[in-house]
């Protein structure tokens, strides 16, 4: 049980680590920039008086130390500035546009998580084959379309040649208050930036689903498994698949933050009101503390989701507690 | 220089499989080698012909809206494309080797506080760090490199450590050591070319997401505004594509989405003639 305990809270002392060293970053990196800090931390939309307030209230003309005490004390309230474009605090904006993104990742991660495990256990039941070798190459090439492009072709054939779907936004206008066309509709939108950000997570699903499942395909257990006489099927959905899968929860972890970069084209390229869109957004606007605080708040999200992961892991595998010991 | 093409085309015969990707990387290169010969017009020239006029014999791939040869942007944006590939993979090449190398060869203390920086860069999600750092330090292309090199050396750093761990206690490294050689000449001399070959996958994707990186911040117009990127080409093109214009996101995407691929594929087929019994997971 202690070693549990030590794996679990060198975990977290990683995650809190990585958020730290996030917050000095942007600290200095801002004092660093060429130009005014004050202008950096107020936003290029704010008048003199408040770029003064700013200089007076984060403590500009004192020594640097003082300032990354007075910034960090601020951050520990939740305090991450204020946005002049929004008129609202940074946080608030951020979390105003969190949920539309959580929708979009989630989709797109249960949506190349299927399609990915289904087409590795196909790959690997005909391993070698015509069909693997096709699989690889689709699965490769699409894993090279950058997303931004592959949104412009998706908007371009399905949305203006042939308008399927809308060309971005996440719901219809002018539409009923009724619940059920507000999902439809939410939906609808939902398809393309969907399957635009999926595509690139589709490759290493299906890589490592295939890679697992012909590794475990020769281990003792499923050796047994056949020896007994259970049917081909049922050996590699019951027991390969099992083991197989382990390791794309890491994975899943590790891409998150890969998964960023990923949100931004796509939310950007439909007008997805999310939390990438606002990034592009307040660089356009030049607003400062919003850069900053979306910088600092997807890297606490990142290094969240990458120890959530961790304790994941480590529940489901109880090899890794052995590990954890040593 | 010789022995090493000689070395190359041998291995390029023996393995099949990566003449695809050096068949998909030699028209890029090539066109960013030979730009002002291949190209018809100045990529930066507006009004060499009407706007958005559809790929012909004149203007083989179409204009833009301000009446730019599209031809000629995709081509030097090979060149810009592999400027920030080559330029961003030295970068980070020599920043790797600098942090990697002592980690592996003297561990202990160094190696633990060296792994743990490379570790939490690896942590921050990348583009949005390279974003915030656009933004603060501006948009030169240059700035872009040092950016992309910035954030890709701690893969590099932790695939060198491993190798030099696994190297330095080998029979050749002991037989060095045991012969009184300095550290300084057993790294260089003898270490550094058992390491090179087996980081060349981790380098050709390394250099497959600098340009991902410098074409994607281009689309978001956060690029250099004084050099013509595929990226860039994209960001124009995506305003016109409401008026049925096809040619301007096609022809530069094909070149980005082919070089990108072309890379992962040498990766992939890399990894499989350094490590032939390896299985891959990624």
């Amino acid at each position: 049980m202690t070693g549990l305990w030590v794996y679990l809270i060198k975990r977290a002392v990683t995650a809190v680590a990585v958020v730290f060293t996030v917050v000095i970053l942007s600290f200095f990196l801002v004092r660093l920039a060429p130009g005014d800090p004050a202008t950096l931390i107020a936003g290029e939309a704010a008048s003199p008086e408040y770029i003064q307030n700013v200089r007076k209230l984060y403590g500009l003309d004192k020594p640097v130390v003082d300032q990354l005490i007075i910034y960090l004390s601020m951050l520990l309230t939740g305090n991450l500035g204020y946005s002049i474009t929004f008129s609202s605090p940074v946080l608030n904006v951020i979390l105003d546009r969190l949920p539309q993104t959580i929708l979009l990742v989630g989709s797109s991660i249960v949506v190349s998580f299927m399609v990915g495990v289904g087409l590795g256990l196909l790959s690997a039941k005909k391993a070698y084959t015509i069909v693997d070798g096709l699989i690889n190459a689709v699965t490769i090439i699409l894993y090279s379309i950058p997303a931004f492009w592959l949104g412009l072709v998706l908007i371009f054939v399905f949305a203006l040649q042939y308008p399927v779907f809308p060309i971005g936004g996440m719901m219809d206008i002018n539409i009923s208050d009724d619940i059920l066309t507000r999902v439809a509709s939410v939906l609808h939108h939902l398809i393309l930036p969907s399957a635009t950000l999926s595509t690139f997570f589709l490759a290493t699903y299906t890589r490592m689903t295939r890679a697992g499942l012909i590794e475990a395909l020769g281990m003792n257990y499923v050796v047994l498994a056949q020896a007994k006489g259970v049917p081909e099927n049922k050996i590699l959905l019951k027991h390969a698949l099992k083991n197989a899968l382990l390791p794309l929860i890491t994975v899943l972890a590790i891409q998150l933050g890969l998964m960023v970069g990923g949100v931004v084209f796509t939310e950007t390229i439909f007008s997805w009101p999310g939390v990438g869109s606002l990034l592009i957004q307040a660089v356009s606007y030049r607003d400062y503390p919003l850069v900053t605080g979306i910088f600092i708040f997807t890297s606490a999200a990142v290094a969240l989701a990458n120890f959530i992961a961790d304790i994941v892991y480590m529940i489901v595998d109880p090899r890794i507690r052995g590990e954890g010991a040593r | 220089m010789a022995n090493v093409s000689v070395a190359f085309l041998s291995v390029l015969r023996r393995e099949k499989y990566l003449l695809i990707p050096v068949l998909f990387l030699i028209p890029v290169i090539a066109s960013a080698v030979f730009a002002e010969f291949i190209a018809l017009y100045n990529p930066l020239r507006t009004r060499v012909g009407p706007p958005l006029t559809p790929p012909s014999p004149t203007y083989l791939m179409g204009t833009d809206q301000a009446g730019s040869d599209i031809f000629s942007q995709v081509i030097y944006g090979s060149r810009t494309a592999m400027y920030v590939a080559f330029t961003s993979i030295l970068l980070s090449v020599i920043l790797g080797f600098a942090v990697g190398f002592p980690a592996g060869y003297f561990r202990g203390i160094i190696d633990e506080v060296l792994m743990r920086v490379a570790d939490v860069i690896l942590s921050i999600p990348s583009f949005v760090l390279i974003i915030f750092l656009i933004v603060l330090f501006g948009s030169n292309i240059n700035i872009i490199v040092m950016i992309i090199a910035l954030v890709s050396w701690p893969t590099l750093a932790r695939i060198i450590r491993a190798q030099v761990l696994s190297v330095r206690e080998r029979e050749f490294v002991l037989a060095a050591r045991a012969l009184g050689a300095g550290s300084l000449r057993i790294m260089f001399s003898e270490m550094l070319p058992n390491i090179i070959i087996p980081i060349l996958p981790a380098i050709t994707l390394q250099m497959s997401f600098a340009i991902l990186v410098e074409s994607g911040v281009s689309f978001l117009g956060l690029g250099d505004q004084n050099v013509i990127s595929w990226g860039r080409v994209l960001w124009m093109a995506s305003r016109s594509i409401y008026v049925g214009v096809w040619w301007g996101i096609l022809f530069p995407g094909l070149f980005l989405s082919i070089s990108i691929l072309g890379l992962n594929l040498l990766g992939d087929g890399l990894s499989k003639v350094i490590n032939p019994r390896q299985i891959r997971k990624g």
